[in-house]
């Protein structure tokens, strides 16, 4: 990078710091971004899982058992996908955590406290109804994973976007276990989360390439 | 003229500038090492603005450091070895005197098996990193 190379650029009687120091503030903060903001390829696949989930079930009336198993288990496999993405490829020259705003913070917060409390409400509609009991196993695991929401929420869904996608592929994931389905015209936010994430995910990952040849002429530029 | 009427702007904020620094250092933010106030009073007014400038920050490995800790919430050694081409001993170094100063914290941790260490910038180092660009930048007359 040559730190003995002009590091402030000075030009005529305005300092700036658009040299090299610039080019570090600002690569730090694109790469920054796929700590958290910016999923890539993750949010193409969780995505197309949404329009994939959205359309069978509004679509197909009585899916297989091997259908639902493999819809229920969309969320999993999307946050996992997703998560080793971001370590493995998008973070894999080091961990380098996005600075968010307060009022980002305060969403997150506030959109995994609304989760919690619809949460509660269902798992205690569902309990008392189905009171005292025997659960059959599609209602254990529709409970599980609507417990389980707000915890995902909070962990894997700290984006508006990964909110409206994530909370729809959770929930049908649940109601697939519990043998129903979202039907068409419910939840149309959903497929339309879908498809700006595809879309986002693949301008995210383009901005990645152009990051990743900067990161490589910085690092030739410093040997 | 111009010339000369541009000299005594950039000199009044320079001389802003070394202000500014001087009531910095004199509420303990910065840890700079200058000469006493009497011999500094007979330097001419720019010379005291670039002597007053926070040394701690000035050092092009630390002001690099500091420029890269300065745009995430914490960021870990790989990356600012990499980023800046310092070598391990010597972001160690200039990191330690950062943190001495209260400038960076250093959390280490365990990734797996493998040892790791990150650093954040802390809001004093934030401060000190806004006021040396503020003082360069009086001080070439911005």
């Amino acid at each position: 990078m040559g730190l003995h190379r002009k590091l402030v650029c000075m030009t005529g009687r305005e300092t700036t710091f658009d040299g090299d120091l610039g080019r570090l503030a600002s690569l730090t903060r694109r790469y920054a971004r796929f700590s958290v903001s910016a999923g890539g390829l993750g949010s193409v696949l969780g995505g197309a899982l949404v329009i994939v989930a959205y359309l069978v079930g509004a679509l197909v009336p009585e899916p297989s058992t091997g259908v639902r198993f493999a819809l229920a288990s969309a969320p999993l496999v999307w946050i996992a996908v997703k998560e080793l993405l971001r370590s493995r490829y998008y973070q894999r020259h080091g961990r380098v955590e996005e600075a968010r705003s307060g009022a980002d913070e305060r969403l997150h917060l506030g959109l995994t406290l609304f989760t919690a409390a619809v949460s509660v409400g269902v798992v205690a509609f569902v309990v008392a109804r189905a009171w005292p009991g025997p659960f059959d196993a599609g209602t254990v695991g529709y409970l599980a994973y609507v417990a389980a929401m707000p915890l995902l929420v909070w962990l894997f869904m700290r984006t508006p976007l990964e909110f409206a996608a994530g909370v729809f592929l959770v929930a049908q994931a649940a109601l697939m276990l519990a043998g129903g389905s979202y039907r068409l015209g419910e939840q149309p936010q959903a497929p339309v989360a879908g498809v700006v994430l595809v879309v986002l995910g693949v301008l995210q990952h383009r901005e990645f390439l152009r990051l990743e040849r900067d990161l490589r002429s910085l690092r030739g530029s410093a040997s | 003229m111009r010339r000369k009427r541009r000299d005594a702007a950039g000199e009044e904020a320079a001389d802003g500038a070394a202000r500014e620094v001087r009531a910095r250092r004199g509420a303990g933010q910065g840890a700079v090492s200058g000469a006493p106030d009497e011999e500094a009073a007979q330097r001419p007014t720019a010379t005291r603005a670039i002597l007053g400038l926070d040394r701690l920050v000035h050092e092009p490995a630390r002001l690099a450091i500091l420029t890269v800790l300065a745009e995430a919430d914490e960021v870990e050694f790989r990356f600012l070895e990499g980023v800046t081409g310092l070598t391990k001993g010597n972001i160690s170094s200039h990191v330690s005197k950062l943190e001495a100063a209260g400038y960076v914290t250093v959390r280490k941790w365990f990734k797996g098996r493998v040892p790791t260490t990150s650093y954040s910038i802390t809001p004093a180092g934030r401060a000190a990193l806004e006021s040396y660009r503020a003082a360069l930048k009086a001080l070439v007359g911005g």
